[in-house]
C-alpha cells in the first residue's frame, strides 16, 4: 500500500500546473498547494515538539486547511480537526481526550481572546506565520500509524474518538479506486463537507491524491443552492453529497440540468429512490452511487450503483440497497450471539478488512463490545459491528432496515440520541428528557425535544443546548409533557412518544415552546 | 402594490422564530454576517419559512441571489406579481 503523503508527492511532481484548489473562483495550483504545505510543516515542526503524534487543525474555508492537513500527514503526524464554530465544550472535550498540545490555526495571527474551546495551555500555531525554515522530506511512516482521528456522537454526553491509521486511509484510497468509482485526474470534485465530517476524505483527500482538483464550497447561503450554483457555474465532474442536499434541491429539480456531472457520491443518509430517479434526470450523464460506511470503517466500505435502466433498481422500503461490499472489504450480517442470518433475515451489519479502526481511542470497554474475530475460510479477521440491521439478498446486496439503539443520521453525521439527551437534561434543571427524530414533510430528517414536567422557560432551554451541542443536533423544537410514558420493560416508551408527539404536532411547533403553555398531558 | 417596508414587517416574526431572537430588527441591509446563529441552516430555515408564509415558491435563481433581508423582500413582492 502507498502511503497517503507519497500519493501526495506524487501529484505535487506529476501536476504541479494543475488547479489543486479553487476557492471562491481563486485557481491555486499544485505547485501553490506545494509551497504552502513545505511552509505549514515547517512552522508546525518548529512550533510543535517531536513527541506530539496528534495535531489539532482549526479547520476553515482556505487553502491553509488543506495545506495543514497535508503538512501534519507529510510531517508523520495525525490530524485532529475540529470546528471552532461547534460549541467550545465540545471543542475542548476533543482536544482534551485527544490529548492535542498544538492547534494549527489557518490564519495569519492568533486570536487573543475566542478560542472556541480551545484550552489556555494548547499552543495556537497560525498557519501563515513567519517560516523561514526548510521542510524536511516526508517522513517516513508504517501503516499502524495514525492518519487522524475523528470524534463521533457518544452516548454519554462526550463525543468518542475514532482513530484512522495511516494502513486504513490507504487501504480506503485503494478500495475506492478499485471499486471502479474513484475519482480521475481530470474531475473537478464538489467539496461541501465540514472537515470534522469523515466523507470530507472522499471530497478532499482521494482527489488531492490524484492530481484531481478540488472546490471547497462558500460559507454563507442556503447550502443546496450553493451547492447547485459550484456545480453548474464550474462544471464539476464528481459531487459528493448527502442525500438530505437532494431532499432540498427536489422542488427546483426542474430548472436543474448538469450535463458535466459524471459521478454522484452519495453517502451518510438513507437514499430514496424515488429522488434518486429523478435526480438522474438533472444530471444524465451521471452515474449514482449509494455509498455506506461508518467512520470506524474508513469513510465508506460497501456500494451500491443506482441505474433502474440497467436493472439496478434494487430497495427496500423504497431506499436504496447499500450495495455489496468494497474491494478489500468483508461484511457479514449476524444476530445476537454474533452468528450469521440466512439470507433476507434481519441482523446485524458487521464490517470487516483493512480499513477498519483499530479501535476507539483509549476506551477499552467499549471496544470489547464493538469488535470481534471470526473465521473467514482460511485466516481469523476482525470485524465491527456497525449497530446497522440490515439484511442480502441471494446476490450479496444488503439493503438498510434500522439503527440499533438509539442513533439517528443527520446531515450525514451519525447522532446518539442520548448525547443530546445528556445535555438536555443538564439545562432543563434534571428533567428527564426525550430526543426523538422524525422525517418532516420535506423528507428531512428532525429532532424534538420532550421533557418531562418541565415548568420553565422551553425556549430558554433550546438556547441553553445551542451553546453545547453543534447545530446539526439542535432539535427542532420542544415540549414538556407531565409524564413520559413508559413500556412494560419499564423503559421509555418511545413509540407511545412519538404517537402523541404526532397528534400534537401543530401544537409543538418552534412558535409555541415560549412556555408551559407548550405542554400537553 | 406591497412595499419593502411592509414585506419587513410582515416578515419580523417570520425571522424572530427562525433565528430565536424576540428582539431582532429587521433592516434591507440585514444579512447573515450581522445576525449570531444565521448559517447555512437557518439560512435555509428561513427561505422554507418565507415560502410557507406567502404561500410561494422561489426558484433557485433567486435564492442565489439572496444577499441580505431587502433581497428576499423583493423576491416576495416578484412573486406576489
Amino acid at each position: 500500500m502507498i502511503d497517503v503523503s507519497l500519493r501526495i508527492e506524487q501529484s505535487f511532481a506529476l501536476y504541479h500546473e494543475r488547479t489543486a484548489v479553487c476557492l471562491g473562483g481563486v485557481r491555486h495550483s499544485y505547485g501553490d498547494l506545494q509551497r504552502r504545505v513545505l511552509a505549514i510543516q515547517s512552522l508546525l515542526e518548529s512550533a510543535s515538539a517531536a513527541d506530539e503524534p496528534l495535531i489539532g487543525l482549526a479547520a476553515n474555508d482556505s487553502l491553509d486547511t488543506y495545506a495543514a492537513v497535508l503538512a501534519i500527514l507529510r510531517a508523520g503526524r495525525a490530524f485532529v480537526p475540529i470546528n471552532l464554530q461547534h460549541p467550545a465544550q465540545r471543542n475542548a472535550s476533543i482536544l482534551g481526550q485527544a490529548g492535542v498540545r498544538t492547534v494549527l490555526l489557518p490564519v495569519a495571527e492568533a486570536p487573543e481572546t475566542a478560542r472556541g474551546g480551545i484550552p489556555p495551555g494548547i499552543r495556537l500555531v497560525p498557519t501563515q506565520g513567519d517560516s523561514s525554515a526548510i521542510a524536511g522530506p516526508a517522513a517516513l511512516r508504517a501503516p499502524g500509524d495514525l492518519a487522524y482521528l475523528l470524534f463521533t456522537s457518544g452516548s454519554t454526553g462526550q463525543p468518542k474518538g475514532v482513530p484512522i491509521t495511516r494502513g486504513n486511509l490507504s487501504a480506503f484510497l485503494d478500495s475506492l479506486a478499485a471499486s471502479g468509482h474513484g475519482v480521475a485526474t481530470a474531475d473537478r470534485v464538489l467539496q461541501m463537507f465540514d472537515l470534522t465530517f469523515d466523507f470530507s476524505i472522499a471530497s478532499y483527500l482521494a482527489p488531492l491524491s490524484v492530481g484531481a482538483s478540488i472546490y471547497p464550497l462558500a460559507p454563507g447561503g442556503a447550502k443546496f443552492a450553493e451547492v447547485y450554483r459550484l456545480l453548474e457555474a464550474e462544471h464539476l465532474t464528481v459531487a459528493p453529497l448527502v442525500p438530505s442536499v437532494l431532499t432540498y434541491l427536489r422542488p427546483y429539480f426542474a430548472d436543474i440540468l448538469l450535463p458535466d456531472l459524471r459521478l454522484t457520491m452519495l453517502c451518510g443518509e438513507a437514499l430514496f429512490a424515488d429522488i434518486a430517479t429523478e435526480w438522474m434526470k438533472c444530471a444524465p450523464g451521471s452515474r449514482i452511487a449509494n455509498f455506506y460506511g461508518p467512520t470506524e470503517a474508513t469513510v465508506f466500505a460497501m456500494v451500491y450503483d443506482w441505474n433502474p435502466a440497467a436493472g439496478h433498481d434494487k430497495a427496500f422500503n423504497g431506499v436504496v440497497s447499500i450495495g455489496r461490499p468494497m474491494p478489500l472489504n468483508a461484511a457479514v450480517v449476524v444476530d445476537a450471539s454474533s452468528q450469521p442470518v440466512a439470507i433476507g433475515e434481519k441482523g446485524e451489519l458487521c464490517l470487516g478488512g483493512p480499513q477498519v479502526t483499530p479501535g476507539y481511542w483509549q476506551d477499552p470497554p467499549r471496544n470489547a463490545g464493538a469488535f470481534f474475530e471470526r473465521r473467514d475460510g482460511g485466516e481469523i479477521r476482525r470485524y465491527y459491528r456497525t449497530g446497522d440491521i440490515v439484511s442480502a439478498d441471494v446476490d450479496g446486496d444488503h439493503y438498510f432496515c434500522g439503527r440499533v439503539g438509539n442513533q439517528v443520521k443527520l446531515q450525514g453525521f451519525r447522532v446518539e440520541l442520548g448525547e443530546i439527551e445528556y445535555h438536555a437534561r443538564e439545562v432543563a434543571r434534571g428533567c428527564e428528557c426525550v430526543v426523538l427524530s422524525r422525517v418532516n414533510r420535506s423528507g428531512g430528517t428532525e429532532l424534538s425535544l420532550i421533557v418531562e414536567n418541565y415548568s420553565g422557560d422551553l425556549k430558554a432551554v433550546l438556547a441553553a443546548l445551542r451553546t453545547r451541542v453543534p447545530g446539526y443536533m439542535m432539535p427542532a423544537r420542544a415540549l414538556s409533557v407531565a409524564r413520559l410514558p413508559m413500556n412494560s420493560n419499564g423503559k421509555i416508551d418511545r413509540v407511545a412518544l412519538r404517537r402523541t408527539l404526532d397528534e400534537h404536532s401543530d401544537e409543538v411547533s418552534r412558535t409555541s415552546v415560549g412556555g408551559t403553555d407548550a405542554g400537553i398531558p | 402594490m406591497k412595499s419593502v417596508e411592509q414585506v419587513l414587517a410582515e416578515l419580523t416574526p417570520v425571522f424572530r422564530e427562525v433565528l430565536d431572537d424576540d428582539r431582532l430588527v429587521l433592516t434591507a441591509e440585514l444579512s447573515a454576517k450581522d445576525v449570531d446563529g444565521w448559517d447555512s441552516f437557518t439560512h435555509t430555515e428561513l427561505i422554507t419559512a418565507i415560502e410557507k408564509h406567502y404561500g410561494i415558491n422561489f426558484s433557485l435563481k433567486e435564492i442565489l441571489k439572496f444577499k441580505n433581508v431587502g433581497d428576499m423582500c423583493r423576491a416576495v413582492l416578484h412573486s406576489a406579481r
